[in-house]
């Protein structure tokens, strides 16, 4: 063990999470299937990291655990050291919430829209507690604006959600999650609906809010280079589990599960010329629907790796580097 | 074979395939006149991929679907010319317009994967459109219809599927044999793999790119995604709010971008090889047309704006004979 302190405590962990969801209505079409497998993770304050996949791997299932959207079919989650369910029983629902805020995908529907922007912000202010008297309320919320660069504040305050661009509202849905001083914030591609010019803007926004205000950053993203921009930390996720996570320049630059290769792989690069042969990176095959009862590694069968083992027990957690591991039998 | 087959104009010059020459487009609002495709003008050859970047309401879908005059109220061609192997698409009548597209032009819209009817099969949608076009019995429709499948990596079983049946990426695989049927010589795609996958995106542009070198034709590719357009596409033109401000080859827009905007666009997106350093994009917010400034559109948002920006509209100006920009500092530069 290296030395406790407080940057390298953890502020958040998950441990062996599991999520499943019952599909299908009638009693004789229903059917299990397991969007989160044994999943752990530690998220640090003031450092991001990053959960990549494609769409279905699971990767919001995790933050929405984390946000009380879902209860966790099995496994632990502390904050502090203590569990998330005992830190609900003692200060609320909305006490948990305190310590951990969200970021949406979509900024048109996340903001009410028959409010001004003050509204949507004094409101989490007042409903946490963290002010009294209406003069204070309102240079806080000023102050907010200020903080995420929506300036002048006293202008955007008056203002309604249909009066402002993509990239605005993604800053005063991101002001309003730093209205009650949260410790974590989950961040579920917060970028991906906002124009290419402005979706750097926000993510400059956002590194300086774990620098600064040492928040702890969960990002969930499917684009792997913006993972590596913004967070120091990067998981890859496949059908419900996590293949391969570390250091971000670890994973991706020397990415060691088959499926993180083919992920790396399928990125654009330009300036390199189209026809990059995908089958030199996996076999044909479909993305299996993850269930309690399936065994073994989900990427077995499109690996192009893959020994009789793979389908039928999960490999175990490798470490391959100092902050670098994996889930896979090539490195056992 | 065609019912007829579209002829181009006998005495014209054909080693362009489409000619736009200072296209305008215009919406109009209650909030007054938006132009949305302003004074743009470029060609596609025999081949050709192009591509055409800019952020969301630049303008480049506008200019896609005017193409094919598959725009609608409130959005009105009000001045410039598109010349398809030298015929001139803004008169065509409707039988002849009926003839050009899908036979000639064919395009896969944005959110293609959704384009398609939920509650009749695949099958049915493809011969739909060969049977429009085509005078041929429906079993040999059908036939055809299953080789297309193939030609797009899916397995000829599938025309009995309903889309729902089918993931994302084979969806939008149906969509492309769709718009492969006829044969046409141009296929426009708006954002074609945005809704897809980074591994689905990729098998589906290299086997669009095999059915391009097997038959032979040309691309509009329109999307915001730079990186891939930088991957993919022969030339590419960068569109901001309706304006063409740069256009070149793959290679001089990445390596010697002029416009400031182009600068900025590229810096914008994190590699994931390069150095890991604080990026700085563009500033500021994208431009509302109905404000639209005096001068060049960008000035609010560009670093390097100088006098001749608030008062003058930057006109295009070539930098090689391949590439070229709209913007002033290019003046500045050849005349300092």
């Amino acid at each position: 063990m290296t030395v406790t302190t407080e940057a390298n405590t953890p502020i958040v962990s998950a441990r062996e999470l599991s999520k499943d969801f019952t599909l299908g209505g009638s009693m004789l079409e229903r059917t299990t299937m397991r969007a989160l497998n044994a999943v752990s993770f530690d998220l640090f304050p003031g450092q991001a990291l990053a959960i990549v996949g494609e769409s279905g791997s699971g990767k919001s299932t995790g933050a929405r655990i984390l946000s009380q959207v879902h209860e966790a079919t099995s496994g632990e989650v502390t904050f502090r050291g203590q569990p998330m369910h005992e830190l609900i029983a003692q200060g609320g629902k909305r006490g948990f919430a305190s310590h951990v805020q969200m970021i949406f995908q979509d900024p048109f529907g996340s903001l009410n829209p028959v409010h001004r922007i003050f509204y949507q912000i004094a409101r989490p202010l007042q409903l946490h507690g963290k002010i009294r008297g209406k003069t204070a309320l309102r240079e806080r919320v000023l102050e907010l604006l200020e903080t995420v660069g929506l300036t002048p504040a006293a202008e955007t305050a008056d203002k309604f959600p249909y009066e402002l661009s993509g990239g605005q509202r993604q800053r005063v849905a991101i002001a309003r999650a730093l209205a009650v001083e949260p410790d974590v914030i989950l961040a579920d591609e917060p970028i991906s609906m906002l124009d290419v010019s402005i979706r750097l803007g926000i993510l400059n926004l956002m590194l300086d809010l774990k620098d600064q205000h040492g928040i702890a950053f969960m990002y969930i993203t499917h684009d792997i280079a913006t993972a590596r921009y913004f967070a120091e930390r990067t998981a890859v996720m496949y059908v419900g589990h996590m293949v391969e996570w570390g250091n971000s320049d670890a994973v991706t630059q020397n990415p060691q599960h088959p499926y993180t290769q083919l992920l790396l792989a399928a990125v654009p690069q330009p300036g390199s010329q189209n026809s990059r042969d995908m089958s030199q990176y996996q076999h044909k095959a479909d993305i299996p629907m993850w269930q309690p009862e399936s065994t073994g590694c989900p990427f077995a069968e499109r690996c192009l790796h893959a020994s009789p083992q793979c389908s039928t027990q999960l490999p175990k957690v490798t470490q391959v580097a100092e902050d670098h591991f994996v889930r896979c039998y090539l490195y056992e | 074979m065609a019912l007829q087959a579209f002829q181009p104009a006998p005495d014209e010059d054909t080693s362009e395939l489409l000619e736009i020459k200072n296209l305008c487009v215009d919406y109009v609002s209650p909030k007054g006149m938006v132009r949305a495709v302003n004074n743009v003008s470029l060609k596609i050859r025999p081949g050709e991929t192009l591509g055409l970047a800019g952020e969301s309401g630049c303008g480049k879908s506008t200019l896609a679907f005017s193409i094919s005059r598959l725009h609608k109220a409130p959005a009105l061609i009000s001045e410039g010319e598109i010349r398809y192997r030298g015929r001139d698409v803004l008169s065509m009548n409707k039988r002849t317009l009926r003839q050009f597209r899908w036979n000639e032009v064919s395009v896969v819209f944005q959110s293609a994967m959704n384009s398609l009817n939920p509650v009749i099969t695949v099958g049915e949608q493809i011969i739909d459109v060969i049977l429009a076009h085509r005078k041929i019995k429906s079993k040999d429709a059908w036939r055809q219809g299953e080789e297309l499948l193939q030609t797009v990596g899916l397995h000829a079983s599938r025309m009995d599927s309903f889309p729902h049946q089918l993931s994302g990426g084979m969806r939008q695989r149906v969509v492309i044999a769709i718009a492969l049927a006829l044969r046409p010589r141009l296929i426009i795609m708006d954002e074609p793999t945005t809704a897809l996958d980074v591994v689905v995106e990729r098998e589906i542009m290299d086997e669009l790119y095999q059915l391009k070198d097997k038959f032979g034709f040309s691309i509009l590719f329109i999307s915001h995604d730079l990186s891939l357009m930088g991957e993919i596409a022969d030339r590419i033109g960068i569109m901001y709010a309706g304006k063409l401000v740069e256009l070149g080859t793959a290679d001089e827009v990445f390596t010697r971008p002029q416009h400031p905007y182009t600068q900025g666009l590229i810096n914008s997106f994190p590699t994931i090889h390069g150095p890991r350093e604080r990026l700085y994009g563009i500033a500021g917010n994208p431009l509302n047309l109905l404000e639209a400034p005096e001068g060049c559109y960008f000035q609010d948002r560009c670093a390097q704006c100088f006098s001749p920006c608030r008062t003058h509209d930057p006109k295009m100006s070539e930098v090689s004979s391949t590439h070229q920009a709209a913007c002033h500092l290019l003046a500045e530069r050849t005349s300092g």
